[in-house]
């Protein structure tokens, strides 16, 4: 039952054009009878329905004229009423405001009070009956609740296709934050634990990966100074064998044959010719010696005694 | 780096680099042979008859000085006694090499050594010995051709050596070795 102040009050309503027909053009006691009726006729398509009918039940004729004769004589009596009011104001306002008497002694007054009387005692009777139905509303709800199969009539009442159409799921997943949700309800160590990595690696192409990446803006956004900064250069070179390193890259290169070359002169390098032919000449001359004298053993030339280290070759 | 496999390293001291061309490293510390010494030789006579004769040529100025008016070139003394003189020059400028650098001006042209038997530099009288044994008997040098380990008659006897060794200095070797 809705209540009375959320009646549709548009002229094409059902109630207005019942309420014009009727001749009347609104007032209360023709609302409540209308309701009243409204309600009645409801309550046996209810109980049709409960006794297992389809909710439209046979209204004898009879009913419907009794309605409409219990209607007229209401809306004429109403009239009745209205037109002996009009007559009788100014009766009434003498009555009610007699002359010669004091305001307090007014029947007006009295009335008045009496109006106020019955509207603080209406009002109270509101916020009593408000606080009922606070009280009662949910338990009725969940007793009916309880009584029938939500989700069964959801099923067959509600169009899901059409409700889950409208609804923006990308801007409700934007409102989510997955990241903590993942983190509180999902167990990564375990999904990660089942994991088959090396066949994930296996699986990978990693040189076309490489060969398609292009590292020449990379390494050119590389800071290569901090990095050298964190460098123990020192600890590097104490694992070196610089002399070593010196002394091969030195000999190598034949740093000596340069230096007589860029500083030599023509005699040096006479007396070194003269030197190497006459060694030269040494070894001749031994071999020669040998093969006339029938040796055959190499001609130990080395010093006897403990050899002396030099600077620049086998100890004497 | 410390397998390098770098040319006679073996043979250096790890700190030092040597300044001998590849080609005559491996001869260094080997007795030289007879062409070597008797160059060395000749060079060392002709250094001393260079000697003789710049002294020949001073005494004569000196004499010039003294008397220029009744200067007259003497006559050159025989030859036995120039020999003599050229000999015993010969010994003191071997005994004095020998003692001090370990060769002589042949020896350091043709990169020479003279070393005892420890194959260090000869004691005052070992070069002392040995000049005079060169000097009295040259023709030992030759004795270097047939012996198997090209020792003269002076080597034999004084237990020396004469070796090839194109170092500069004789005192960076012994500095070396302390």
């Amino acid at each position: 039952m809705q209540p009375t102040e959320g009646l549709p009050r548009e002229p094409g309503s059902a109630i207005e054009r019942d309420r014009r027909s009727s001749g009347d053009q609104g007032g209360l006691p023709n609302r409540a009878s209308m309701l009243m009726v409204g309600a009645v006729s409801r309550a046996g398509s209810w109980l049709d329905v409960a006794s297992g009918g389809r909710g439209t039940p046979a209204v004898p004729a009879l009913v419907d004229i009794g309605i409409g004769a219990a209607g007229f004589a209401a809306s004429g009596a109403v009239r009745v009423v209205r037109m002996s009011g009009r007559v009788a104001a100014p009766v009434g306002a003498v009555l009610m405001h007699p002359p010669l008497l004091p305001r307090t002694w007014h029947p007006a007054t009295l009335v008045s009070g009496l109006g106020d009387r019955g509207r603080h005692y209406r009002q109270a009777s509101e916020r009593e009956v408000d606080a009922v139905t606070a009280a009662l509303v949910p338990r009725v709800i969940a007793a009916v609740l309880d009584r029938i199969d939500l989700t069964e009539l959801v099923l067959r009442r509600v169009d899901l296709d059409r409700v889950v159409g409208s609804v923006d799921v990308l801007a409700a997943v934007r409102r989510l934050d997955l990241t903590a949700i993942v983190l509180e309800g999902v167990q990564l160590d375990s999904i990660v634990a089942g994991v088959d990595i090396d066949a994930i690696v296996e699986r990978i192409d990693i040189d076309a990966i490489v060969a398609g990446v292009d590292l020449d803006p990379i390494i050119a956004r590389v800071d290569p100074d901090p990095i050298a900064d964190r460098v123990n250069v020192q600890a590097v070179i104490d694992r070196i064998d610089l002399v070593g390193l010196a002394k091969y890259v030195v000999q190598e290169i034949d740093l000596p044959e340069i230096i007589r070359e860029s500083t030599g002169s023509v005699a040096s390098e006479a007396v070194r010719g003269a030197r190497m032919q006459s060694i030269e000449a040494d070894q001749a001359v031994q071999r020669a010696v040998d093969r006339l004298l029938l040796r055959r053993r190499h001609r130990p030339t080395e010093p006897q005694g403990p050899t002396e280290p030099t600077a620049d070759g086998p100890g004497a | 780096m410390s397998d390098l496999d770098a040319p006679d390293a073996a043979a250096q001291p790890a700190n030092q680099v040597s300044t001998i061309p590849v080609e005559a490293r491996p001869y260094q510390g080997l007795r030289a042979g007879i062409v070597t010494r008797v160059l060395a030789n000749l060079i060392d006579v002709a250094v001393v008859t260079l000697v003789l004769a710049s002294g020949y040529v001073g005494w004569m100025a000196i004499r010039f000085l003294r008397g220029p008016t009744a200067f007259t070139l003497p006559p050159v003394s025989p030859l036995v006694t120039v020999i003599l003189i050229g000999l015993w020059v010969q010994g003191l400028y071997f005994g004095l090499a020998w003692m001090t650098t370990g060769r002589t001006y042949g020896d350091h042209v043709m990169g020479l050594r003279v070393v005892n038997a420890s194959g260090r530099r000869l004691r005052p009288w070992g070069a002392a010995a040995r000049a005079a044994f060169c000097v009295a008997f040259p023709i030992g040098l030759f004795f270097v051709v047939v012996n198997r380990k090209n020792r003269s008659v002076q080597d034999v006897v004084l237990r020396t050596s004469v070796i090839y060794d194109w170092t500069v200095r004789m005192e960076s070797k012994e500095q070396t070795e302390t």
